[in-house]
C-alpha cells in the first residue's frame, strides 16, 4: 500500500526586523464590526450598520469608501464578476432540480453590488483644541448601513447557490478602503445571511440532506427530528466590561481596576503590567450549530457556546500575545513593557486598543489609556 | 638446533633464483588487442622495484619438489599490481605460492607511447628446493615435513580482529611462511633461541616482534596488524560492476560513509549526486530526483518498499550503517523490476551477516548514539542495530542559553524524536541462503517553548513510524538459475494533530497493515542472453481518522487559528491490492553491444477501483571503443497518487487514474582511467495525469459531490547531468567524485486557494481553478534547481587520519513573491490575507545556495578494538544562505529565512 505522506513546515528564524502586528505605527484598520453581526432575510425590519476602528498616528485626512460584496469571496470582492457567474450557474442549477421550470432574478445582486458609500475623515488632532495626545483617537469613519430594502432579493439567491450554507448563513460583506498619503488599506467585513426560521427550507433541502426540523414536513421519515430554537437565531456583538490591571507580568497578581475617571493609567518606563478584559456575561451567547458527518453526510444539531478573544494593539511599547484567547492562551490577559523611554510625540501617552471577536462575526472594541513615565 | 635454523634458511634461497630469473623472462604484452592503427608501442617496460617472496609449498619442499608458475600480471599505470593469472605451473601449489606473492610485487610503470600506462606482462616464477641437511645432533637427515611444529601463530586485523589472509611470515629476514584463510601459519624446526619474527601484508602496516623458541615447546603467538588505509574498519573492495541500466550510481558503504554533511550515513550521500536537488533547509531529508516531488521516488531495501528513508530533519536515514551493502541510486530509466514510481528509484541492498565471532560497533554523537553488535548463533549468524537521538533533550538547553533577555520574547521550536532498529538472522542451507530481516523506525516531533512562548497552549502532535520483517529465500537453483522470494508483513502508523490541550483543530491518524510478496527470477540461457523475470505486489489494509477545520462548504465563521470547536471528522478504511509483474531480457549479441528489454505490468487496486497498466522499458548500451560507451534508454512508469488523495469526497476522489511518466535518456561513459569515470547524460521526462485541484461537482452514488482532484496535471523536466568520479584506489587514498546537473523542471496543474498562475503574458489572474476551468500554463515546479554543483573528496592522511569535504553550489529555489500580491485585512479572522493572483507563481528564485561541509577523523588501533574520533563541521564559512522569506503581517515587507549555521558535531565510536 502506498503511504501517506505528512509535510510540516519546520523553517524557523528570526525575523527582527518585520514590524510588529501589535504595534500601530501607520495607519491602520485595526476593527470592523456590524451591528448586529447577522442579517436575518426573513425579518423585514433588519438592518445592519457596519463601523470601523481606524487609526494613524501620523493623523491626516483619509479617503474613504464602502463597498457592498453580495457573494462569497476570499480575496475582498476583487473576484466579484467571476463568483457571481459561478454562484449564478449554481443557483439555476438547485432551482431548476428543486422546482423545474423555475427561474431566478439575479438582478438585486448585481444591484447590491453596487451599493457603496464615499467620504473623508478628519483625524482627531486636526481639531486645534484637543491636545496632542487625541491623535491617537480612532478617525470618524462614515458608518456603511444595509437597510433590508437595500439587498431585497438577495435571500433567493444564498438559499440556492449556498444552502445557506447548510444553516451558518451565506457571507455577504463590506469592503472597506481607507487612504491617506498614498497609503491604502483594504479590509473585509462579512456579515451571517441567514434566516431566524430555518423551517422555511426545511425539507425540501435540509430534508434531502438528512436533517428534519421539528414538526416534521416529511412525516414518514424514520428520523428524529430536531429542535430548531429561532428564538436563538440571532447575534450579538460582544459587550466590554471594565478592563483590569496588574504590576508585573505574574498572572497569580492581584486584579486592580483602571482608574474610574478614565484617566490614563501611569506607568514606569520599561515596566511591566498585566492587562486583563472582561466581557459582559451576556457577551458569551448559545446558539446552535449544524454539524455534518463526512462519512455519512449525516447532519446533526448541536448545541454551542461562544468563546470570546481579544486582538491587541499598542501606539508604544510592547504586548506579549497580540492574540489572547483562552483556547490558545488560556487566558484573556496578556502582558504589556511600557517603551524603556516616554513617546514624547504624545506627552508620554500611549494607548491600548482591545478587540474582541466572537466565532460568529460578533465585533467590539475598547481601549486603555497609559501615561508613561520615567 | 643449528639444523633446524638451516632448514628454515632452505626456504629463502628459493627466492633467490626466482628473483634472477625476472629481468631474463619478463616478456612485455600488449593488454588487450588493439587495432593496428593505432597499436600502442611500449617504450618503457616495467621493472621490479619490490619483490615478494613466495612461500615454498611445504609438502613440496619435504619432498624435495622443484618446478615453476608461469604467471600473467596486469600492472596498473603506476606500477602496482592490478590482476594475476596463473597461465601453467608444474605444481598447482607453486602457482598458487606464486600467484599470491605476485600480487605484492611493485614495478617502475611502464611507458606506452611516453606515457605512464597498464600493461599485461608474463612473469616466471622458478622454484627451487634445496637438499636436506644432516640433523647436527643425531647426524642424521630429518626431512622437513618430519621436524616439529615448534612456531605457529595468528594474524589478525587490529580492531577488527578478522583474520588477515597472505600475510607473509618472516623470521629474522627470512619468509617462512604465509596465512591460510583462517589467518593461520605455522613453521617447523626453527633453531631454539630468540629470532625476530614480522608479519607483512599489503594492506597493512608490517608488525614485528620477538618469538623465543625453548626446547620442547611450541611458541605461539597472535599478531595484529593495523590496516595501512582507509576506512580502518572496513575492507574496501572496488571493482566496477557490470552495468545493465541506463543510469545507475552505485554507492558502496565504505567509500561514503565519511561524506562531509551526511552524518556518517551513507545514505545520505546520495543527495549529492547529479539529478538530485538539494533538499531546503540546509539538512536534507528527502530525495528530489530530477524535478519531481520526493512521493515519485521509490525506496527499496531488498525489495521492500519502505514508506520514509530519512529520519525527520533529514538527519539520518532509517538503516544503521553496518547493515548496508551497497546502494543503487536510478534517477531514471530503471528497468521493470522496479514498480509504482515515476521518478527514481533507490535500492537499498542489506549486508550478509557472516560474523564468525561477536563484532560490534558503538557510536556516540552529539545528536544521537547507535550501536551495533554480530553474532554466531549456531548455524545461524545474527545482527542487531539501534539508534536513538536525543537533539530534543539538549534543544532547551541551547535555547534557553541562545534566548536573549527580552520578557516579550519566546520562541516555540519543533524538534526530532527518533529510533530505529533493525535485526538480521541469516543461514546457509544447501542452495537456499535463507534471512529473517526486521527492521523498523519511528520518529515524532516534539515542541519545545522558551519565553513567553510557554504560556501559548500549543499541542503539534506528529508521530510516525514503520516496521517490516521481511523473510527472504535466495535459491541458486542450477549454476545459471537463481530465485529470490520473499514474504514481507508490515505495519505503518501516522498520527498528526494541531490544536491545544483543549482540542485538536486537525487530527490525523491511520494504521497501515500491509503484505508485500516479491519473486525475482533470474536464467542465464547462454552467454548472450539473460532472462529476468518477477512479481511484485503489494497488499495494504487501512483505517483512517481524520479530524478537520471545516472545509468552505461545510463551514463555520472565519475565527482565530486553532479552532477545535469548528472541526468536522470523518472514518474511512481502506484497502489497497496492487499486483505487478514484470519480465526482462538482457541480451548481448556481441561483445560491445548490449539490449534490455522488459515489459511490466501493473495492476493498481485501490478500494476496488482498478487500473491495469503496461509500462514498456528499454536500454541499449554500446561500447564504442573500450572504456567508451553510449547509451540511450526509454521508459514509461507508473504510480498511483497517494492514498489520501483516493479516499471519499471531500478528501479525495477514489477514480483518480494512476500518474504517469516517460523518460528518455541519452548518454555517454567515458572510462578515463582505472579509478577515474566520467558519464554525461542528458534526460527528458514527461509526466502526466498528475493530480491536481478540482472545483468540479461530479455524480457518485446518487450524489452530487466534489470532486476535489482530477488528473489533468502534467510535469516536464529536462537537463544534463555530469558526473566526474575518482573510485576508492585500493590503498584508499583519496575518492571523491564531482556532479553537476543543469535542469528544468516545470508543472501545469490548476491554481488552488489563494495562489494564481500567469497567464500567458505573464500578467497573472484566476485561471480556472474551479469546475470547468483549464489547467495553468506551464510555472517551475517548486523543485527546480537551474544548477546544482556539488564536489566531494575525502583523503586518508599518516596517522590514522581522515579529512573530507563536501561542496555544493545549486540554484535558489522557485518561489512567489508575495509582497507584489494585492493584500487586504481580514477583519473577522484578524488577519492580512493576501490575494495572489496578481502575481506570478514562481517567479522569482531564493538566491545562490552555498555551502562547505568538512569532516575529519582520527582513528586510535589497538589489538582489540579501534576507537575514532570525528568532528564534523556542516556550514564550514557560515554561508548566509536564504531559505525562505518571513513576509510582514501586511505582506508589505519581508525578510530573507536563513536557517543553517555553522554547525560543529563531535562524535566518537567504537569497534571490536
Amino acid at each position: 500500500m502506498k503511504r501517506l505522506l505528512i509535510l510540516v513546515p519546520l523553517l524557523t528564524a528570526c525575523s527582527g526586523d518585520l514590524p510588529v502586528y501589535s504595534l500601530v505605527e501607520s495607519l491602520r484598520v485595526l476593527a470592523v464590526k456590524v451591528d448586529p453581526p447577522k442579517f436575518l432575510f426573513d425579518q423585514t425590519s433588519t438592518s445592519v450598520t457596519f463601523d470601523a476602528l481606524v487609526v494613524d498616528p501620523k493623523g491626516g485626512p483619509v479617503d474613504v469608501r464602502w463597498q457592498f460584496c453580495p457573494v462569497e469571496s476570499s480575496k475582498a470582492c476583487r473576484d466579484y464578476d467571476t463568483l457571481f457567474a459561478q454562484a449564478s450557474a449554481v443557483a439555476t442549477a438547485v432551482a431548476q432540480k428543486v422546482a423545474p421550470g423555475t427561474t431566478l432574478d439575479f438582478g438585486p445582486v448585481q444591484a447590491a453590488h453596487e451599493l457603496a458609500l464615499s467620504g473623508t475623515a478628519q483625524p482627531a488632532a486636526a481639531d486645534a483644541a484637543l491636545p496632542a495626545s487625541e491623535v491617537l483617537r480612532p478617525y470618524g469613519i462614515p458608518s456603511f448601513v444595509l437597510g433590508h430594502d437595500d439587498v431585497q432579493g438577495l435571500d433567493t439567491f444564498f438559499e440556492y447557490s449556498s444552502l445557506f450554507g447548510y444553516g451558518e448563513g451565506a457571507w455577504p460583506s463590506a469592503i472597506l478602503t481607507v487612504t491617506s498619503a498614498g497609503n491604502s488599506v483594504t479590509t473585509e467585513k462579512r456579515v451571517v445571511a441567514s434566516l431566524a426560521d430555518l423551517s422555511a427550507i426545511n425539507g425540501v433541502l435540509f430534508g434531502a440532506l438528512g436533517l428534519q426540523f421539528c414538526p416534521k414536513t416529511v412525516a414518514d421519515d424514520p428520523r428524529p427530528c430536531k429542535e430548531w430554537d429561532p428564538s436563538r437565531a440571532g447575534n450579538h456583538n460582544p459587550v466590554f466590561a471594565a478592563s483590569r490591571w496588574s504590576a508585573g507580568k505574574s498572572p497569580l497578581a492581584t486584579w486592580e481596576d483602571l482608574p474610574a475617571d478614565g484617566s490614563p493609567l501611569p506607568v514606569k518606563a520599561g515596566a511591566e503590567i498585566r492587562l486583563l478584559p472582561t466581557f459582559t456575561p451576556e457577551s458569551f451567547e448559545s446558539y446552535q450549530i449544524i454539524r455534518t458527518t463526512l462519512a455519512t453526510n449525516d447532519i446533526q444539531l448541536e448545541e454551542a457556546t461562544e468563546e470570546l478573544s481579544v486582538s491587541w494593539f499598542v501606539t508604544a511599547g510592547k504586548i506579549q500575545d497580540a492574540l489572547t484567547w483562552p483556547l490558545f492562551t488560556r487566558s484573556l490577559d496578556t502582558v504589556y513593557t511600557a517603551p524603556k523611554t516616554p513617546p514624547s510625540d504624545t506627552g508620554g501617552l500611549v494607548t491600548v486598543w482591545m478587540v474582541g471577536q466572537d466565532q460568529r462575526g460578533g465585533t467590539s472594541w475598547t481601549h486603555v489609556d497609559l501615561l508613561i513615565s520615567e | 638446533m643449528h639444523s633446524r635454523l638451516l632448514v628454515a634458511a632452505l626456504v629463502l634461497c628459493h627466492a633467490g633464483p626466482a628473483l634472477a630469473a625476472i629481468e631474463q623472462q619478463n616478456r612485455p604484452k600488449a593488454k588487450a588487442p588493439e587495432p593496428p592503427a593505432a597499436a600502442p608501442v611500449l617504450t618503457k617496460a616495467p621493472e621490479l622495484i619490490e619483490f615478494a617472496t613466495a612461500a615454498y609449498p611445504t609438502e613440496l619442499l619435504a619432498r624435495g619438489v622443484g618446478g615453476d608458475a608461469v604467471l600473467l600480471i596486469d600492472i596498473d599505470e603506476r606500477g602496482l599490481v592490478d590482476a594475476v593469472q596463473v597461465v601453467s605451473a608444474t605444481e598447482p601449489a607453486f602457482g598458487d605460492a606464486a600467484m599470491t606473492a605476485a600480487t605484492r610485487f611493485v614495478f617502475s610503470p611502464a611507458e606506452i607511447d611516453g606515457k605512464p600506462g597498464a600493461i599485461r606482462i608474463e612473469y616466471r616464477y622458478v622454484f627451487t628446493p634445496e637438499a636436506p641437511v644432516p640433523d647436527a645432533v643425531a647426524g642424521e637427515v630429518t626431512p622437513a615435513s618430519q621436524l616439529p611444529v615448534n612456531l605457529a601463530g595468528v594474524v589478525k586485523e587490529a580492531g577488527t580482529r578478522r583474520p588477515v589472509v597472505g600475510a607473509v611470515i618472516e623470521l629474522d629476514g627470512t619468509a617462512i611462511a604465509e596465512t591460510d584463510a583462517g589467518g593461520r601459519f605455522e613453521a617447523r624446526g626453527v633453531g631454539l633461541g630468540k629470532h625476530r619474527l614480522k608479519a607483512s601484508s599489503r594492506a597493512h602496516d608490517a608488525y614485528e616482534t620477538e618469538a623465543e623458541v625453548r626446547p620442547g615447546e611450541r611458541f605461539e603467538v597472535t599478531l595484529y596488524l593495523v590496516k595501512r588505509s582507509g576506512d580502518p574498519f572496513e575492507t574496501v573492495v572496488r571493482t566496477r560492476n557490470e552495468r545493465q541500466e541506463v543510469t545507475r550510481v552505485q554507492l558502496d558503504r565504505q567509500e561514503v560513509q565519511k561524506v562531509p554533511g551526511t552524518f556518517g550515513d551513507p545514505l545520505r550521500a546520495i543527495e549529492n549526486l547529479p539529478g538530485l536537488a538539494r533538499v531546503p533547509g540546509g539538512l536534507g531529508g528527502a530525495l528530489l530526483v530530477r524535478g519531481t516531488p520526493p512521493a515519485d521516488t521509490a525506496v527499496f531495501i531488498d525489495g521492500v518498499q519502505i514508506p520514509l528513508l530519512y529520519h525527520f530533519f533529514g538527519l539520518t536515514s532509517v538503516i544503521n550503517p553496518e547493515f548496508l551493502d551497497a546502494i543503487d541510486f536510478y534517477p531514471g530509466g530503471f528497468g521493470a523490476r522496479f514498480g509504482r514510481a515515476t521518478g527514481g528509484a533507490v535500492e537499498v541492498k542489506s549486508r550478509d551477516v557472516t560474523c564468525e565471532d561477536w563484532h560490534g560497533v558503538g557510536e556516540i554523537g552529539v545528536l544521537l548514539s547507535r550501536g551495533y553488535l554480530c553474532a554466531p548463533a549456531g548455524d545461524w549468524s545474527v545482527a542487531a542495530a539501534g539508534r536513538r537521538s536525543y537533539i530534543d533533550l539538549l534543544l532547551p538547553f541551547v535555547l534557553d542559553r541562545v534566548q536573549n533577555n527580552d520578557p516579550g520574547q519566546g520562541s516555540a521550536t519543533v524538534s526530532p524524536i527518533f529510533w530505529d532498529y533493525q535485526v538480521k538472522a541469516e543461514h546457509r542451507f544447501g542452495t537456499h541462503d535463507i534471512d529473517i530481516f526486521a527492521f523498523g523506525s519511528d520518529d515524532s516531533l516534539k515542541v519545545i517553548t522558551t519565553g513567553s512562548a510557554e504560556n501559548v497552549n500549543f499541542n503539534l502532535r506528529l508521530h510516525t513510524n514503520f516496521h517490516r520483517m521481511q523473510v527472504r529465500d535466495r535459491w541458486k537453483i542450477g549454476e545459471h538459475t537463481t530465485l529470490t522470494s520473499s514474504l514481507t508483513p508490515g505495519l505503518e502508523r501516522q498520527g498528526f494533530s494541531v490544536g491545544s490541550d483543549l482540542g485538536s483543530a486537525t487530527d490525523f491518524g491511520v494504521d497501515i497493515w500491509s503484505l508485500e510478496w516479491r519473486e525475482d527470477l533470474t536464467h542465464k540461457v547462454n552467454d548472450q542472453l539473460t532472462l529476468n523475470a518477477g512479481l511484485d505486489h503489494q497488499f495494504g489494509w487501512a483505517d483512517i481518522g481524520i479530524t478537520f477545520p471545516l472545509s468552505n462548504s461545510l463551514r463555520r465563521f472565519p475565527a482565530g487559528t486553532f479552532d477545535y470547536t469548528q472541526t468536522q471528522s470523518a472514518s474511512y478504511g481502506a484497502s489497497d491490492k496492487s499486483q505487478g509483474y514484470w519480465v526482462e531480457a538482457v541480451f548481448t549479441p556481441a561483445a560491445p553491444l548490449k539490449i534490455i528489454g522488459g515489459l511490466r505490468l501493473d495492476y493498481f487496486d485501490f478500494e476496488s477501483v482498478g487500473h491495469l497498466q503496461a509500462a514498456p522499458r528499454g536500454t541499449v548500451r554500446y561500447e564504442v571503443v573500450p572504456g567508451t560507451t553510449i547509451k540511450g534508454a526509454y521508459g514509461l512508469y507508473y504510480k498511483l497518487p497517494q492514498p489520501q488523495f483516493l479516499l471519499r469526497s471531500p478528501i479525495g476522489n477514489p477514480e483518480l487514474q494512476p500518474e504517469r511518466a516517460h523518460h528518455f535518456i541519452l548518454g555517454l561513459e567515458h572510462k578515463v582511467t582505472d579509478f577515474i569515470d566520467v558519464s554525461l547524460e542528458g534526460y527528458f521526462n514527461l509526466r502526466q495525469n498528475l493530480r491536481a485541484f478540482s472545483d468540479a461537482s461530479v455524480a457518485r452514488g446518487g450524489k452530487y459531490v466534489k470532486q476535489v482532484y482530477d488528473n489533468d496535471g502534467n510535469g516536464r523536466t529536462y537537463g544534463l547531468e555530469l558526473l566526474l568520479r575518482h573510485l576508492a584506489t585500493p590503498d584508499g587514498m583519496f575518492y571523491g567524485w564531482i556532479a553537476y546537473t543543469l535542469s528544468r523542471s516545470l508543472v501545469q496543474d490548476r491554481a488552488h486557494a489563494q495562489l494564481a498562475t500567469p497567464d500567458a503574458e505573464g500578467g497573472g489572474g484566476f485561471n480556472g481553478a474551479r469546475a470547468g476551468g483549464g489547467v495553468t500554463d506551464w510555472y517551475l515546479s517548486p523543485f527546480d534547481q537551474t544548477h546544482i554543483l556539488t564536489v566531494v573528496g575525502q583523503w586518508t592522511l599518516p596517522w590514522g587520519l581522515e579529512a573530507g569535504f563536501r561542496f555544493r553550489l545549486t540554484s535558489g529555489d522557485p518561489f512567489t513573491p508575495l509582497d507584489r500580491g494585492a493584500a487586504y485585512f481580514d477583519a473577522d479572522a484578524g488577519a492580512y490575507r493576501i490575494d495572489a493572483s496578481m502575481v506570478k507563481r514562481s517567479s522569482d528564485r531564493l538566491p545562490l545556495f552555498q555551502q562547505l561541509d568538512v569532516r575529519v577523523d582520527k582513528t586510535f588501533t589497538f589489538d582489540l578494538w579501534r576507537f575514532a574520533v570525528y568532528i564534523e563541521v556542516l556550514n564550514a564559512y557560515n554561508a548566509h544562505n536564504v531559505e525562505s522569506y518571513q513576509y510582514s503581517y501586511d505582506f508589505k515587507t519581508r525578510v530573507p529565512l536563513t536557517l543553517l549555521p555553522i554547525v560543529p558535531t563531535l562524535g566518537v565510536r567504537g569497534e571490536f
